[in-house]
């Protein structure tokens, strides 16, 4: 698993292995494609695991993981302030996660995933109804 | 031979693709008042519109991601939220524009009420961007809109007096008889007109979605460069033929009707018959990059799946959304307001718009980790940076001068 | 920033709110005789034949809503002195004799009702007596154009 940290970390010396990214330059806002490159969403926030809201972390503690992509309403959160409750919140847990570059790539299709539940109501309701909707361009 | 059909074939798509109903009404509006003084204008944008659509293009080509996304991801989810709302409502205020455009020129053809064309129009453009493959469509729409050539034609037929045109081309400042608040505003409003913001964001999602690679930099630099002049001069020319036959008889351009009037005057049945096909061809194609524009910007800003080449089905959101713009401008043409009226201030809300789209572009062209060694050269970044200048200056101007001269009474 | 602009914007509707009468009656003038002008270029193009009917009839039926805009705006001016209610009146004619002139034109060449040819004179006539108040300097206030 690809280990976040924040940059700003003192213990520079201890590099882990695997890839160093800043979880806010490069993994936030960033378009997040599925198996077969089909644009799934864009993360809108990150669930972090290992961390109390508020707490201060002790030095030498085991640095706190990302445990999910969060996407949905949790965009609102993050631009107007407020947290959503638990039940509404739309994750992608972090193990889906295949690679990070410019895009953050999963390694399962979008079609099996929550996140991409409006779309898939979205195509099978309106969008799917419409005749032509289902076959591919001329 | 192939490649240079391929090569003529962009260049003639950027020409018929650059007037829209936007440059039309403006540049036959400022000939019939001004003559050819303002031409200083559309020269100006031209150059503009050059510099950032192939910086635009070159981002996408480079970096594999489309303005909007990156817009989001470098200048954060706020900024891009604010962007985003401002671009995609003035967006639709120029779909709207450009639905009423093409049923305008349909009255034009058949004297039928432009109200029954709007439904018309709009399911015409929607059921293209549903079905139709999208190359071919812009290259019918490119190719029959450079039938506007017929405005060049016209103004040679027409033996205006050259050094009198030429004249006010290079006379500084407005004429005696037009305020100078007006003079602006028609400066700003044609500006706004030139440098259309959707066109670097249909640019730009284009290359994605035609997967460009650095070798196809090189094409689109051909066609930006060539072709996007030379719909300079077509602009010109529309404000050339009202200054000759609409400017000596005090006809103040308020319909589009007027506009062909010269061209009918110069060169009859055959020359009118051009230009209403021009027409017809050039407002459709707008209203087709529009559209896709508003469903580009939405799409990139929330991570939709996007794009004209995937099937509707699995860019569900996408095509939904520009489902409803396209109704929303339905709805605002069904309240019988006055086509022409909409242009105009689509032209103007276009202008305050640009700092939104071009600040973006240059600074993200700036920035090393998506563009390598791509990145603006200094004589780029100088130009860019002093069109951000004039950008700015005519987006802060362009809402004070609507107020003071009354959108241009 | 917030005062300025509602600076800006008290001002604007002052301005927009102090446009005199005659200011008003000089800009109805001036689309009336845009609109006349139309009128007669149209009909000139339709007896050559160098349009299409259709083309026509929509350049004289803008023409004609341009006509009704301008009578309305001078209809709902009020006028303070005699001189301007002078004015007023004056325009009205006019724009009322380009109306009439140019709801012919647009009837001989949709429906075939009159000849076309006839109406010309009546054209001609309308944009002299249009022409003629926009050329005569305005009595009263002469607020910028």
């Amino acid at each position: 698993m690809t280990e976040a940290m924040n940059t700003n970390d003192a213990d520079a010396t201890r590099q882990p292995a695997g890839q160093v990214l800043d979880a806010h330059l490069h993994v936030l806002d960033r378009q997040v494609l599925d198996r077969d490159a089909v644009p799934v969403t864009t993360v809108d926030d990150l669930e972090l695991d290992g961390i109390e809201l508020g707490a201060r972390i002790e030095p030498g503690s085991p640095p706190p993981t990302v445990s999910a992509i969060l996407t949905g309403p949790q965009l609102a959160m993050r631009l107007f302030g407020g947290h959503a409750p638990a039940a509404r919140r739309i994750a992608i847990p972090w193990r889906l996660v295949a690679d990070i570059g410019t895009v953050v790539r999963l390694g399962v299709s979008g079609d099996d995933l929550d996140a991409g539940w409006v779309e898939r109501w979205v195509s099978r309701h309106l969008i799917g109804r419409i005749p032509g909707g289902r076959h591919d361009p001329e | 031979m192939k490649r240079l059909f391929a090569v003529a074939l962009g260049v003639l798509t950027a020409i018929g693709g650059f007037v829209d109903i936007g440059d039309l009404v403006t540049n036959a509006v400022v000939g019939s008042r001004f003559g050819l003084g303002l031409a200083w204008v559309v020269l100006v944008g031209v150059v503009g519109i050059c510099v950032y659509a192939q910086m635009a293009g070159r981002v996408a080509a480079v970096s594999g991601r489309a303005t909007f996304e990156i817009i989001r991801e470098r200048l954060g989810p706020r900024a891009g939220l604010a962007n985003l709302a401002a671009s995609f409502l003035i967006n639709l205020l120029t779909v709207t524009a450009e639905i009423g455009g093409v049923a305008l020129a349909l009255q034009l053809a058949t004297s039928v009420d432009p109200g029954w064309w709007i439904p018309v129009a709009a399911f015409g453009v929607w059921i293209v961007i549903w079905r139709a493959k999208f190359e071919l469509l812009e290259n019918v729409t490119g190719m029959l809109g450079l039938a506007l050539i017929v405005f060049a034609v016209a103004l040679f037929m027409l033996s205006p007096d050259w050094g009198q045109l030429a004249g006010q081309a290079l006379q500084p400042g407005p004429p005696a008889e037009e305020p100078v608040a007006t003079y602006w505003f028609y400066a700003v409003a044609l500006f706004g007109a030139a440098m259309t913001p959707y066109e670097v964001f249909f640019f730009s999602s284009g290359a994605i979605e035609e997967r460009w690679t650095v070798e196809d930099l090189a094409k689109s630099r051909l066609n930006v460069l060539v072709g996007f002049p030379l719909g300079g001069l077509l602009s010109i020319a529309i404000a050339g033929c009202a200054a000759v036959v609409l400017l000596p008889r005090a006809i103040d351009v308020t319909s589009l009707s007027q506009v062909v009037l010269p061209v009918a005057e110069a060169g009859g049945k055959v020359a009118l018959a051009f230009v209403i096909v021009g027409i017809l061809a050039a407002t459709f194609g707008a209203a087709l990059e529009t559209t896709l524009s508003s469903g580009y910007t939405l799409a990139q800003y929330f991570g939709w799946s996007w794009g004209k080449f995937r099937r509707p089905a699995r860019a569900a959101r996408f095509h939904l959304a520009m489902i409803i713009g396209i109704l929303i401008a339905v709805g605002i043409l069904a309240t019988g307001v006055d086509p022409i009226l909409v242009t105009e201030y689509s032209v103007v809300f276009s202008a305050v718009a640009l700092p939104l789209t071009y600040l973006p572009i240059l600074i993200i062209a700036n920035d090393r980790e998506y563009m390598g060694d791509h990145v603006n050269g200094r004589a780029m970044n100088v130009v860019g940076q002093v069109y951000l200048v004039i950008i700015l200056a005519a987006a802060l101007t362009a809402i004070p001068l609507l107020i003071v001269t009354g959108a241009g009474a | 920033m917030v005062a300025a602009s509602a600076a800006l914007a008290l001002g604007a509707v002052l301005l927009t709110g102090c446009t005199s009468a005659e200011a008003t009656y000089d800009a109805a003038v001036r689309q009336g005789v845009a609109a006349i002008e139309t009128a007669k270029l149209a009909v000139d193009q339709e007896l050559a034949g160098r349009t299409f009917t259709p083309t026509a009839i929509t350049t004289l039926g803008d023409a004609r809503r341009e006509l009704v805009d301008a009578t309305g705006q001078v209809a709902e001016t009020d006028a303070s002195t005699a001189a301007e209610a002078e004015t007023r009146a004056e325009v009205l004619d006019a724009l009322g004799t380009a109306l009439e002139a140019v709801g012919r034109a647009r009837d001989a060449v949709a429906s075939g009702v009159g000849s076309l040819g006839g109406v010309v004179p009546q054209l001609e006539d309308a944009a002299e007596e249009l022409s003629a108040l926009e050329q005569r300097p305005t009595p009263g206030s002469g607020g910028d154009g």
